[in-house]
């Protein structure tokens, strides 16, 4: 419990501003809904002139400019995939590589815990960190729909979305917790994981627009989190997240026992 | 008791530590001598698990490192060779961060090392000095009053006036019948407070003994000017009416009375560099 308060404590300022980042993010696009919808005629006659694959890219479909979800579902959830994945990579680096960068693993790891208990115990540290992001995002969506949206939307397409905005995040932070364990310095694993995440976002774009790097969307986490299929038919992928999750334990673990066992060098 | 059991550890190609062997007894304080880079760190890090031995064994206690490392873990206290705590932390809290490790602290003898220690509780752990944050690296270690301590370089930085608070707090523990690892690359240190050493060098314990036989090895150059008349029992050089003596520690008291019934112009009393007693040892 000393390690989960301590990390806690520390992190809590960032995790505010980030709180805020997201709650103005929202804020910029869920207000100006039904506006969207009034005009959506204007938007979509735009729509069609833009090419094909800028609209892949940022997830627009000409579609989705007619249902209230899609406004915000579309090019707005786009940004957030790219600010959780952000939040998260820099999140776990900080509590797991800064450890090694300012040395102080040295005086942890000599104190009366193991070192599987420290590393499970800063996991649980993230995980709050994660899955409290994730209920503001979704409350802060379900909240502004309710406030600003006067037209019928999907309650179970938003809820899809905290879904997926919580299955980014332990991804991305799965990743940068390996690879904090691996490289014991949060400059480059903040670094590699931001990396991962943008070659992932763009990869997947890429390859769902050019068909000879179509194997690409393959391993692609956002391939598995449509956002566009999720508003048009109405359909959480909650199977594929739930698969992602467990491949982003399986990560854990095998940074765990890397932890276990490995040198530290500093 | 601690024991370690020819230990060998490379990073890569390159050598931390090559043959490390000795062990020290409840009760004792145990200095391990060498320069910079001789592997002293690697040694006391390889103790405490930090790192994994590609050869040999340790044992703290009955428990063998770094396999039965946790469970005693609550009997040891370190200090690391650079004091880096959580710097966003004031002194007050990380000690009750501390404290929370440990079952049963005793509160008044914190509060009676944080006197000794002169600790301000107040500042912030980046916004001290390297002095202030060894005082802090100490009291942490000492605490909870753990049956091992190893401490790396324990006293660089502190003041004259805290070492010898640290060295007195240091011959308390032993009392206590702690086993106390000391690290040090300066001799007189080792001779004032070890029972034993361990000198090391380019990875290799080359010797170790009773301090009473490093005071033996030891020695202290003196440098005589205007000596009237011939001292041919010592080792000496002659340079512009200079002469310079390495005249071992033991027979100090000797040599200085020989000296003033020569009579001179002025002395000058120096320590060798480790290095230095390091060559002297190798001739």
């Amino acid at each position: 419990m000393n390690i989960i308060v301590r990390e806690i404590r520390s992190k809590l300022r960032t995790f505010i501003i980030w709180i805020g980042i997201i709650t103005l993010f929202i804020l910029m696009y869920i207000p100006f809904t039904n506006q969207f919808l009034e005009e959506s005629e204007t938007m979509v006659k735009f729509l069609e002139k833009v090419p094909k694959f800028l609209l892949k890219a940022f997830s627009i479909d000409v579609e989705l400019f007619s249902m209230p979800e899609g406004i915000f579902g579309s090019e707005g959830m786009s940004f957030i995939y790219i600010l959780v994945g952000v939040f998260a990579s820099m999140m776990a680096g900080g509590i797991f590589a800064k450890e090694f960068e300012e040395k102080t693993i040295e005086y942890i790891l000599v104190k009366p815990i193991s070192r599987k208990y420290l590393f499970r115990q800063k996991v649980l540290a993230l995980l709050i960190f994660v899955l409290s992001l994730s209920l503001t995002f979704t409350i802060g969506t379900l909240a502004f729909f309710k406030v600003f949206v006067t037209v019928g939307y999907s309650q179970k397409v938003l809820f899809g979305f905290g879904l997926y905005v919580l299955t980014i995040q332990i991804f991305f932070s799965s990743i940068a917790v390996l690879l904090s364990v691996i490289f014991q310095r949060s400059s480059l694993t903040t670094s590699i994981s931001l990396g991962i995440l943008i070659f992932m976002y763009f990869g997947n774009a890429l390859a769902s627009t050019i068909e000879k790097i179509k194997w690409l969307e393959k391993i692609c986490v956002f391939h598995y989190l449509p956002l566009t299929d999720t508003i048009v038919k109405r359909q959480i992928f909650g199977m594929n997240a739930l698969m992602i999750i467990v491949v982003s334990m399986g990560i854990l673990f095998v940074s765990q026992k890397i932890f276990e066992r490995e040198d530290i060098l500093i | 008791m601690l024991r370690v059991l020819k230990l060998k550890k490379y990073y890569g190609h390159i050598r931390g530590i090559e043959d490390v062997s000795f062990e020290i007894d409840e009760g004792v304080i145990y200095g391990l001598i060498g320069p910079n880079g001789a592997g002293k760190t690697t040694t006391i890090r390889t103790i405490i698990g930090m790192i994994k031995a590609d050869e040999g064994e340790v044992y703290i206690g009955d428990f063998k490192v770094p396999d039965e490392l946790d469970r005693i873990k609550h009997e040891i206290g370190y200090v690391p060779g650079e004091v880096n705590f959580y710097g966003d932390m004031k002194v007050g809290e990380f000690l009750e961060f501390n404290r929370r490790f440990y079952k049963n602290v005793d509160t008044v003898y914190e509060k009676e090392l944080i006197e000794t220690l002169g600790i301000e509780m107040d500042k912030r752990f980046r916004d001290l000095s390297h002095g202030n944050k060894k005082k802090v690296a100490i009291l942490q270690a000492l605490v909870h009053k753990p049956k091992y301590l190893i401490m790396d370089e324990p006293t660089n930085g502190l003041d004259p006036l805290v070492q010898q608070r640290f060295y007195q707090l240091l011959e308390r523990h032993r009392k206590m019948g702690t086993v106390i690892l000391f690290s040090s690359h300066i001799l007189s240190e080792v001779e004032r407070i070890c029972q034993r050493f361990g000198m090391i060098k380019d990875g290799v314990v080359i010797k170790d003994g009773d301090v009473d036989s490093l005071r033996k090895i030891s020695y202290k150059i003196v440098r005589v000017y205007g000596l009237r008349g011939e001292l041919e029992e010592y080792r000496k050089s002659c340079e512009n009416g200079v002469v310079t003596f390495h005249v071992p520690n033991d027979d100090m008291r000797r040599f200085l009375q020989k000296v003033c019934e020569l009579g001179f112009e002025d002395i000058e009393v120096k320590s060798p560099t480790l290095e230095d007693i390091f060559l002297e040892y190798y001739k």
